[in-house]
Formats: structure tokens, sequence, C-alpha cells
């Protein structure tokens, strides 16, 4: 059983909730990085704020859950 | 080096309009982009396929034609639907649970139901700029309230929701992610369309041919505008990088027009020059190079230099980068249509699509034939204004799906006996798809075959959670579209049928006002009002569309081949009376803006009733002023013709 969190009477698998807040942390990164000038310098931007978001979500999962 | 040009006026018929068949051919050949966006939509599909399968996601078929239907190539359009439907969903899941436990299981009131509900949204889809989706909104409801009714308590009625919410949730999930890779941005579709554009003017500035031109001026502008704003709001590229992109959209839309509207008498040297400075341009921009600046020698324009030539060369100015002029924006286009309340075509619309889908629902239900069910959803999906659109619909829908379920009955004969995993029939899809995805990608004429090709394909091939060879779906499949095309056919032809002639009708007056609107702009302002020339040459061209469905009409819709004929006329007169305006430096339009609002009313009314007052106003003078003596109005022939037009 993967582990779930209950929200409004439901369960709901904690994966999507971290993916969830790992793609919200991202966007708020590029919003502060756009901020400050530093987004256009990004090689590969596509790529960097995907893997940004994948570590931003197992980074929580791993703390907050266990492995 | 140029040659010499016998004449470029666009406003000269280019060549007869081809036969049906010839442009099912011309429409099939590829352009540039076209390969990119097949293979992208059949791995997509495929990809939906493989994960449907894995996770037992039922009906994947449904699942790969909301793909089809939906990706454009803009990655940024996609994800933006993809995160829309997903968002969507629920409520639409939750009002469904709604409406089923306020009918409490009994058929009747869910027959109700699927009336009121269907009515509402297509009526909304009709008089918004909601457009079709208001029609998928119907269809959907009343699809699953339909399956509601043969099981309509407890847990099937739960479960059914689920799945139909995996159903849609799971392809739009897999588009934002590719979308997100592989998409393209919309910076470099606006790269290529300007490239596309440079090339359409140089070629027909060089070989006198303006096919090519004349294609891209008709695509208006309205569909990039929002492109360059989204490049600027999500920062794709840095500020002052996306202020060029949106400056470019306009000036290569001017330079168009403007090499359109050159005289025909021009002098070579000078076609020569302008054709090797937009040449130099292109090749730049294909190198990734800012634009070259025009060498100034060739601007020493003698001072009988035609407005258009001028024009020519301030848009390549604009383009290697020099300020812009203050833009004057073409007026938003309303969301509710303005006639919403008082035009009864919208109510018409909506009560003659819901009686086809009821009369489909009933007659499949009377029968017990539950696999014919397309019947009903054909319906909704094929409705369109006009009746000549339906007609034309209905013919794209037959032929795509009977050459669909045919590669489709062909691959259980011959492919699927010999496969045995979901990667070989991810494969299978892959191949069925391409095909499909190479029609719906091609021009909007004959797009609709292209998804209907796919979808009986995938319909057949897709049963179960793996490779299966079972004949019934295709046959209840193409007995289903047979159906609900002629119960369609029928009362889109003799209950309030809508001839093709009003819409053409709709889009003249409309592009009539909006060159009102330009003719009273201040000279100066005017070639700056690039959005509603590119309205008003976007207009024309939907109107010509349009007339060409013509054909399709019944004999006793079709107007008389002189009122069909003053009706082309129309057209080019509107063309090219938009180019003069734009390029006229005469101060005061205002005797020809009243002129034109006059007609762009005329056109407005309905057929019957502009017919009856034919005497009035033929060849009327422009209204005697006071003050120096009055000018004679320079479109004074045009506006005849179109006068003419009206009727």
């Amino acid at each position: 059983m993967s582990p779930a969190l209950p929200f409004f009477g439901a369960y709901f698998p904690s994966w999507l909730i971290f993916a969830t807040i790992g793609i919200l942390g991202s966007v708020l990164v590029r919003v502060v990085l756009i901020h400050f000038g530093l987004d256009e310098g990004i090689p590969f931007r596509t790529l960097v704020y995907i893997a940004l978001a994948c570590l931003i979500a197992f980074t929580l999962a791993a703390t907050a859950i266990g492995p | 080096m140029a040659k010499t040009v016998t004449t470029a006026h666009p406003s000269d018929p280019v060549a007869a309009p081809p036969s049906q068949w010839r442009q099912v051919l011309e429409d099939l050949q590829p352009f540039p982009g076209r390969v990119g966006m097949t293979w992208r939509v059949a791995l997509l599909c495929a990809l939906v396929t493989g994960a449907a399968m894995l996770y037992e996601i039922p009906e994947a078929a449904i699942s790969c034609y909301l793909v089809i239907f939906l990706m454009k190539p803009d990655a940024v359009v996609n994800i933006g639907t993809g995160i829309g439907f997903l968002l969507l969903l629920p409520g639409l899941v939750a009002f469904l649970v709604w409406i089923v436990n306020l009918t409490s299981g009994s058929t009747m009131h869910i027959m109700a139901a699927i009336v009121i509900t269907s009515c509402v949204l297509l009526y909304l889809g009709a008089a918004t700029q909601l457009g079709e989706q208001g029609s998928v909104a119907a269809l959907i409801i009343a699809f699953v309230l339909t399956l509601i009714v043969q099981a309509p308590f407890g847990d099937a009625a739960t479960f059914a929701l689920r799945e139909a919410w995996a159903m849609a949730a799971l392809p739009m999930i897999l588009m934002v992610g590719f979308n997100l890779v592989l998409g393209f941005s919309p910076v470099g579709l606006l790269r290529d369309k300007l490239r596309a554009r440079l090339d359409a003017a140089a070629d027909a500035l060089e070989t006198g041919d303006s096919q090519a031109l004349r294609d891209l001026l008709r695509e208006g502008n309205a569909l990039f505008e929002p492109q360059a704003l989204a490049a600027r709001l999500l920062w794709l590229v840095p500020r002052a990088a996306a202020q060029q992109i949106a400056a470019d959209v306009r000036a290569g839309f001017a330079l168009m027009l403007a090499v359109s509207a050159l005289p025909a008498e021009l002098d070579p040297a000078r076609r020569g020059a302008l054709a090797n400075q937009i040449r130099a341009v292109h090749a730049a921009l294909g190198k990734g190079e800012a634009p070259p600046p025009p060498p100034t020698a060739t601007r020493g324009l003698p001072a009988d230099a035609s407005p258009a030539e001028r024009t020519a060369w301030d848009a390549l100015d604009v383009l290697a980068g020099a300020p812009e002029p203050a833009v004057v924006p073409a007026p938003a286009t309303p969301f509710v249509a303005p006639d919403a309340l008082s035009n009864p075509a919208y109510i018409h619309f909506a009560l003659k699509t819901t009686a086809a889908a009821v009369i489909c629902f009933l007659t499949y239900t009377a029968i017990d034939w539950q696999g014919i069910h397309t019947a009903m959803i054909t319906c909704y999906v094929a409705a369109l204004g006009t009746t000549g659109e339906t007609v034309h619909k209905l013919a794209l829908r037959i032929t795509g799906c009977l050459i669909g379920a045919a590669i489709g009955v062909a691959a259980i004969f011959w492919v699927i006996p010999h496969i045995d995993g979901i990667g070989a029939l991810m494969a299978l899809v892959f191949c069925g798809c391409l095909v499909g995805a190479w029609v719906s990608t091609g021009p909007e004429r004959i797009a609709y075959a292209g998804v209907q090709v796919a979808l009986a394909f995938l319909l057949t091939v897709l049963q179960g959670f793996g490779p299966s060879v079972s004949l019934d779906t295709a046959q209840g499949r193409i007995v289903g579209i047979l159906l609900g095309n002629l119960v369609m056919y029928l009362i889109f032809t003799r209950i309030w049928p809508m001839p093709v002639a009003g819409e053409a009708r709709t889009h003249f007056a409309r592009a009539l006002s909006e060159l009102a609107r330009m003719a009273r702009l201040a000279p100066d302002r005017r070639a700056n009002a690039v959005g509603s020339a590119a309205l008003v040459e976007s207009l024309a061209g939907k109107s010509e569309e349009v007339l060409r469905l013509l054909p399709f009409e019944p004999r006793e819709l079709r107007p008389t081949p002189a009122r069909e004929a003053a009706l082309e006329g129309a057209v080019s007169e509107i063309e090219a009376l938009n180019r003069a305006i734009w390029l006229s430096p005469d101060a005061d339009l205002e005797p020809t803006a009243e002129r034109l609002e006059r007609l762009a009313e005329r056109f407005a009314e309905p057929i019957a009733a502009a017919g009856l007052q034919h005497v009035d106003g033929v060849l009327e003078p422009a209204p005697a002023r006071t003050g120096p003596a009055p000018i004679d109005d320079p479109f004074i022939g045009q506006l005849n013709r179109l006068q003419g037009a009206a009727g």
C-alpha cells in the first residue's frame, strides 16, 4: 500500500500531493529567477526546471514519509 | 533578379478555385511543420494507448480522440488546454452527480435533463465565443446521461463517473508532460511564420505568383498576436526580444499586404530592390542573425513612389529593429454575440441539434442496438451553423470513417494476429495515427476527415486491454455514423435551414464596418491599423471559404448563379477596398465611411428584407457637405459594385 493522506474524507495518494508541491515550487523558483534576471542565462531551461520539480518532490517525500 | 511581371495586383483573380478533388489533393501536400506535428500526435496517441492498457482505463480510443482533436502546434496552448480540462473535469463530474441525484433514476427525468442541458449548452456555444466547446460539453453530458439511463443506481453510476474522469484526465496529463518536453515553442512558430511570410512576399515580387501570399494574408493576424503575448507574459525570451517579436508579427503582415498592393506598373528595378531586401532578411533570420537594415541608397524613393512601396520599406525597417510607430489595435471580438438575444438562429440551432440527438438515441434504444451509439455523438460533433457546412462535415465524416475503418479492419486481419504485447500494439497505433494525424494537421477544409480516420481506426483496433480481433465494433461504428448523418441531413435541410449566403453576408457586414472604422482614422495612423486590415483580410478569406461550400447545399436553398457571382465578386471588392483605404493618404474619408456603414447594415439585414428595398440608395451620391468643393468619393466604383452584391 502506498502512503496516502486523508483529505475531505477521501484518501489521496501521497505521490500526487508531493508532485503538485514539486511543480508549484519549481514555478516559484522560476518567478524568483526571472525577477533577478537569471532565468535567461540557464541552458536547457525546461530540463532544469523539470529536474528541480523532481528534486523538491523527492526531498519532501523522503523527509516527510521516509524512504 | 526579378523577372518582369505583367500583373501582381491582389484583387485580380489568381485562378478559378480548383475542383473539390484537386483541392483535396492540394490539402494533402506537405508544408513546413506538418511532418513534425504528425509524428508528435501519433507518438502521443501511442503513449496514451500504452498507459490506458497498463492501468486498465477503458475506452482508450476516446482518450486518443481527445488528443487528436485538441492538440495544436503551439505547446503553450496545449499545456493551457490540458490544465484547463484537468481543472474543469471535477466540476463536470460534480454537476453530473447532482443531475443524476435530481432525476432519482427515472428515465423520463433523465431524458428531460438531457434535452435541457443540451439545449442550454448548444445555445451558449453558438451565441458566444465558446463555439464548439459548447457542443463538446453538451456531448459529454448527454452521452454519460444516456449510459446512466441503462444503469441508474448506486455503484454502477459512481464507477462510470470515475472511469469517465480517468478517461479524460489521462490523455490531458500526458499531453501537458509531452508538450513541456517535445512541443513547439510559440517563439519558434512565430519565427517560422515570419520566414514563410517573407518567402511568399519575395516570391510574389519575383514571379508574380501571389497564391501563397493570398493564403497567408487570409489567415489574418489574430492567431499570432496571442502567441506573441504568451512569449512576453511567460518570459520565454528576454523582454526586449519579446517586444521585437510582437512588432515583427505586425510588420510581417504589413509587408505582405503592402507587397500585394504594389501597382502593377512598378519599375522592375525597384521591385527587384524590394525583393532582394526581403530575401536578405529571410536569410538572416534563417541563420539566427539580426535582419540587416535596408540599404540607405535604395531608400531614396522618388516623390511619385506609391504609398504601398513606402509602407513595404517601413515594414522592413521595423523588421530590422527600427522603433514601431504607435499601434492602432483592432477592436476585440465581444465574448457574447451582440445579437445573442434577438437572433432566433442560435435557438434554432440548439433545438435542431438536440432533436437530432434525441431521435438517434430513441432509435438505437428502440431497436436495442447499443453498438451504434456513435449516431448520437455524430449529431453533436457534426452540428454547424449553416446547412452547407453541416453537409460538408457529414461528407468528411463518412469518408474519413470509411477509410479509418478499412485500415482498422485490415490491421485486424493481417497484423493483430501476430501481436501479443502492448508494445507492439502501441507501434500499430502509432502507424495508424500517422495517417489520421497527417490529414488532421492540414487545412481546416479537410482536417475533420483526419480526426475521423484516426477515431474509426482506434475504435476498431483498441478493444479491451490488449490486442483483440473482433469486428463488431467496426460494424456498429459505421452504421452509427451513417444513421447519425441521415438524421442530421434530414433535420438540417428540412427544419429552419440556414443558407450559406446568410453567413457570408454576416462576414461582409463585419468587414465593412471594420473598414468604416479604419476610414475614420487620421491618415497617418491608418497604416498602423494593421490589426484592422488583418481582420478584414481574414473575414474576406472566411467568406470565400464559406461560399465554396455552396455546392453542398440542397438546390432549393442555393441562391441564383447571378447572386452567387455577385457575392463572390464582393469578396475581391472588399479586399481591394481594404488595401485602398489602408494606404489612402486622403485626409477625409468620412463620406466613404458613412457609405460603408450603410452597406454593412444592408448586408446585416436578412436576405428577404434587403431584397425588398432594392431601388433604395443605388448609385446614391456622397452627401453634400458645406465648406470647400466636395471631393469625389475615391472609391465610388467599388462601393457601387458592393451595393449591387448587397441586393
